[in-house]
């Protein structure tokens, strides 16, 4: 008899919870951005397709459906992390054979030598590179995002990929060293 | 060291936290102000002020004058620079400045003829004649930026004019060793003050107070004696307790009228302007005597340098031309600014900037050794933001800048009495500063991120349009054509249609002729 | 590598720190060998061997600079904290216990210092308190009250086999007529209301003095001008040892007022057991204590409350360390609500709360 009892009550216990949670899942529902918003939003935006996408955000769906989270180099060990933080992944080391995390890069034309065949200007995947047919090119260097897809198209090799170079805007303040390394053992 | 015993016009009020470090004002204050023999070389740093680099106006071969334009503002939020002397210009290229990271950057190297001869100046006595479009003209053209640090351009400071009540001359000068201020009070007081009343006259009724520290009694009563010179009774002198660092613009704003400049928000959001006297003095010398701001007071000191004191420096000096002036043979490490928040030099072939107000020149010391954190909370009472040091150090050091930015990392106004009081001897300003300029280069590559999505994205939808429009355009003529086929079609069928109607006719009438032969 | 400013730094270190706490018990120190035999000394002498020998070894286990670590005073001033809550005459093994605990399951195994989150001397204090009940509560009576205060010889013969030259164990000298032993006056006073006395009547025995216990008031007050000194110095803030006194009077005044037959003065506790020690050496330890100046005082408010309340209502004579132990759990939370406004902000609070 008293565990019938103890049967009904919490049952009955379960069942008011239950419908107290169903109703706060409702009534407090957060409206969040989609799961692939917010992949892609953690996604360099190189546009590269080193990942075998076609860009950024057709990785991030990818993601979603459950594609490793290792494949975007110019992401590089941080982006893994910050993807693993998101999505509650393990956090596992980056694909080498998509490519390895260089130094952030821009495009260079060397104006001279360019014939005018539009052939980068099709490849860019962020449209930025300038010029019309015949006429000479020359690449966007705010907007570029170092993809490297306008190299291999150029019949006559007149672009260079050039790191950026560190100036006293974009330098930056280093930790100090600790004389105690702390992360000697762990 | 010796305190004032003059008694504050104003009240004074309090600021939370706060240091005292052994002030090493008298190696330098004791002597009069001093020229050094004018050099032969002069780097200028173009982007040396708040705001963009200014841009070049002279080439490689000009000759100069001193006092010419030689660079241009680029925009309104930068600056003027003039030639220090007169000379050539010997290259306009990426050289040593004057920057912590001890990078190089564009500036123009002046090489002196030795003539020192002044370009034509445009003095004017009676500047009360001068409207205020006129007045910000003048001092924008003279280069004037704010001189106690920041390199703040002025004329964007005295732009803003409704609201503003209070004008405060910032003499407090609080890190240890730099007492150019405290000299140039001393000695030019009177033209401080003139420089104070072009200023006010920009306002249709602004009250003057000058914020001094206590440890500076000559200068307080230089000040005295120049008010009463110039009549100037609506000036009043505010003295604070010497106390690092209440020399923060911030921070005086606090000590003086117990207000706190709202966070994001400045000082002329509480009615208050804020100048340094070292810029009331290069507005004194722009407006009434015409000269551009070429040159600048720098507390030349430390323990290595062997003839300390205040020494008048054309800007652009470079730095081991100081040291070689003074003789200053047994220091190997130079700081530019205070101990407090200046920074290391790397280059001593780096020119002096507007913003230079001391070179501390020493010996280099290993510092001791970064310990542990045992959360004491010293740099919790020393700070005077009231903000948690520990924990911005906690979360700096591992790199959890959102935390960071939680405990308001960004209100931290750097001035180093955390790190200055920490048992453990850990530099917490370097935790910060790697926090902060971590945070906003994340903050530029999230915007080029964004920036480089909507392009992808505004081309991929291109793309799409055009091969919609090409798909459009393939299936209109399609029809197109569908339809003039079938319009001919039907023009056949028409013909088809006559003719048949016509051999029927022909028929009929065949079968008529027939019938009826 | 580029160094940041400032390019001056404050004479000091944490090892001076630590000195200072240490020398400042040098007053409640001397009153308690005075009044308790020099069983304590020994007692620091023991604790702080195995203190700093377990923080070497374990330094070295853990592949850490030793030198540096081991002289920045944290564990001498563990050792000698907890040496100076101990009874006198307690065995020898059992103070090597509890410094070692403190040093490998309080302090190293989070991290070493500045990371663990209890007071190491309190949890060995604790530790011992909880397995050792008996010894643990044995004090030796003050030498005004003792008959034959235990020698030098006799001390050492207990603390280090356990029986005195006679061959008695200390619980067979407490329950003997000698009285060699006794408990300290606050166990006497919570045993004797048990038994239905009132305080008035415990108030003739010879354990109490003017302020408290015989003895301990003495002990107390070296400990209070101690702590003042660490005050002057600086070495301390003044929140949390007067959060910790005004909670103890604030407690042990709404209970004494209601019936002061029953509940001890809130003098008598300012003075008793480890009150003055714990106020200003044991809930000042800057690793586990709130770090805000609203959290101090909260912080220290909590342990003079649950203190009075356990010293009263609980299982426990005293009940500094339960009151230290269980204030630093919630130290996370009082910090995270008692953030101080930060220049030019508006309000006090963020997240809306």
């Amino acid at each position: 008899m008293d565990l019938i009892t103890a049967v009904i009550i919490l049952s009955f216990l379960a069942l008011i919870f239950g419908a107290i949670l169903g109703f706060a899942s409702i009534k407090f529902k957060v409206e969040g951005d989609p799961i692939v918003d917010q992949i892609n939003d953690v996604l360099p935006q190189t546009q590269c397709g080193q990942c075998g996408y076609p860009g950024c955000k057709p990785y991030a769906q990818a993601i979603a459906n459950g594609d490793e989270i290792n494949k975007c180099p110019p992401g590089g060990e941080a982006g893994v992390k910050a993807l693993a933080d998101l999505l509650g992944r393990e956090i596992i080391p980056l694909d080498e054979e998509r490519g390895e995390t260089g130094p952030v890069t821009v495009a260079y034309i060397r104006e001279d030598e360019c014939i005018g065949c539009t052939k980068c200007i099709q490849a860019c995947p962020v449209d930025a590179i300038l010029g019309a047919p015949k006429l000479m090119h020359t690449v966007i260097v705010d907007e570029c995002t170092g993809c490297d897809l306008c190299v291999e198209p150029c019949p006559v090799d007149c672009i260079d990929m050039l790191e950026v170079p560190e100036t006293i805007s974009n330098w930056k303040w280093q930790q100090p060293e600790m004389k105690i390394d702390f992360k000697e053992v762990s | 060291m010796e305190r004032s015993t003059f008694k504050s016009e104003i009240p004074i009020y309090q600021i939370p936290g706060g240091i005292h470090p052994a002030e090493h004002k008298t190696e330098s204050n004791q002597a009069a102000i001093q020229k050094l023999p004018l050099g032969k070389e002069f780097t200028i740093n173009l982007k040396a002020q708040a705001g963009k680099r200014c841009l070049p106006v002279v080439s490689v071969g000009d000759k100069v004058l001193k006092g010419q334009v030689i660079a241009e503002s680029d925009g309104i939020f930068s600056s003027y620079q003039h030639a220090p002397t007169s000379g050539t210009i010997t290259a306009i290229e990426k050289l040593p400045i004057a920057h912590p990271s001890g990078m190089k950057d564009l500036c123009i190297r002046l090489e002196a003829d030795s003539q020192d001869q002044w370009c034509d100046l445009k003095a004017t006595k009676k500047y009360q004649e001068l409207n205020r479009e006129q007045l910000l003209a003048r001092i924008f053209e003279a280069g004037i930026v704010g001189l106690g640090g920041a390199s703040f351009p002025s004329h964007i400071k005295l732009q803003r004019q409704d609201g503003i009540k209070t004008l405060i001359l910032n003499a407090a000068e609080c890190e240890p060793y730099i007492s150019c201020d405290d000299r140039l009070l001393q000695e030019h007081s009177k033209q401080i003050l003139e420089g104070a009343m072009v200023i006010a006259q920009l306002y249709d009724d602004i009250e003057v107070i000058v914020g001094i520290e206590d440890n500076k009694p000559k200068a307080i009563q230089a000040l005295v004696d120049a008010r009463e010179a110039c009549n100037k009774k609506n000036i009043k002198i505010a003295v604070v307790p010497t106390k690092y660092p209440s020399g923060g613009e911030k921070q005086l704003i606090q000590l003086l009228t117990g207000k706190e400049v709202p966070k994001g928000g400045l000082p002329a959001d509480l009615g208050i302007v804020m100048h340094n006297v070292a810029t009331c003095f290069a507005i004194y010398e722009a407006i009434i005597e015409g000269k551009p701001l070429i040159k600048r007071l720098v507390t030349l000191t430390g323990e290595g340098c062997n003839q300390p004191g205040n020494y008048w420096v054309p800007i652009g000096t470079p730095i081991h031309e100081l040291v070689s002036a003074t003789n200053s043979n047994r220091a190997n490490h130079y700081i530019m600014g205070g101990p407090m928040m200046g920074f290391d030099i790397q280059n001593t072939e780096a020119g002096i900037i507007k913003a230079t107000n001391c070179v501390i020149m020493n010996q280099q010391n290993p510092r001791d050794a970064e310990m542990a954190c045992i959360r004491c909370g010293a740099c919790m009472d020393a700070c005077p933001a009231s903000l948690l040091p520990q924990q911005l150090y906690w979360h700096a050091k591992s790199d959890e800048f959102e935390k960071a930015e939680e405990y308001d990392l960004f209100d931290c106004i750097e001035c180093g009495a955390c790190a200055y009081v920490c048992p453990s001897n850990i530099p917490l300003v370097q935790y910060y500063r790697y926090a902060k300029s971590s945070i906003r280069n994340q903050r530029v590559e999230k915007s080029k991120a964004d920036k480089a999505r909507e392009r992808h994205e505004a081309r991929q939808e291109r793309l799409e349009r055009v091969k919609r429009e090409k798909a459009e355009k393939h299936r209109k003529a399609a029809e197109a054509r569908r339809k003039a086929a079938e319009a001919a079609g039907q023009d056949d069928a028409k013909k088809a249609a006559v003719a048949a109607a016509l051999a029927r006719v022909q028929a009929k009438k065949k079968n008529q002729k027939e019938e009826s032969s | 590598m580029i160094q940041s400013s400032p390019f001056t730094k404050k004479k000091n270190s944490v090892a001076e720190l630590m000195l200072w706490v240490v020398g400042a018990t040098l007053l409640g120190l001397a009153a308690q060998v005075y009044y308790f035999g020099g069983g304590v000394i020994v007692n620091i002498i023991l604790a702080t061997v195995t203190a700093l020998a377990t923080e070497a070894i374990i330094l070295k286990l853990r592949k850490r600079p030793i030198k540096q670590t081991l002289f920045d005073g944290s564990a001498l001033a563990t050792a000698w904290l907890l040496a100076l809550a101990l009874p006198p005459l307690l065995p020898w093994w059992m103070t090597v216990l509890g410094a070692s605990f403190a040093i490998i399951f309080a302090k190293q195994i989070y991290g070493g210092l500045g990371n663990n989150i209890f007071n190491p001397a309190m949890v060995a204090y604790v530790l011992l308190l909880i397995s050792f009940p008996v010894q643990m509560t044995a004090w030796l009576p003050p030498v005004e009250l003792a008959q034959n205060p235990a020698s030098i010889s006799e001390t050492l013969s207990f603390i280090f086999t356990g029986q005195g030259s006679n061959g008695l164990t200390v619980e067979q000298m407490r329950l003997g007529v000698d009285s060699f032993s006794m408990a300290t006056p606050l166990d006497h006073i919570k045993s004797e209301l048990s038994q239905g006395y009132r305080i008035v009547e415990l108030k003739e025995s010879p354990i109490f003095s003017n302020l408290s216990g015989v003895g301990w008031q003495w002990v107390n007050l070296g400990f209070l001008i101690g702590g003042i000194i660490l005050l002057f110095k600086k070495v301390i803030n003044w929140h949390i040892p007067f959060g910790v006194l005004a909670g103890i009077f604030i407690t042990s005044s709404l209970l004494y007022v209601s019936n002061p037959d029953q509940y001890l003065s809130p003098l008598f506790h300012w003075f008793a057991g480890a009150t003055m020690l714990g106020a200003f050496f044991i809930a000042t330890d800057p690793v586990t204590a709130s770090t805000t100046p609203k959290g101090r005082i909260i912080f220290g408010l909590g342990i003079g409350i649950l203190t009075v309340l356990i010293r009263v209502f609980g299982g426990y004579p005293d009940a500094i360390a339960f009151a230290v132990l269980l204030l630093n759990m919630a130290v996370p939370l009082i910090d995270y609500y008692t953030k101080p406004r930060v220049y030019g902000h508006q309000n006090k609070s963020r997240n809306g709360l």
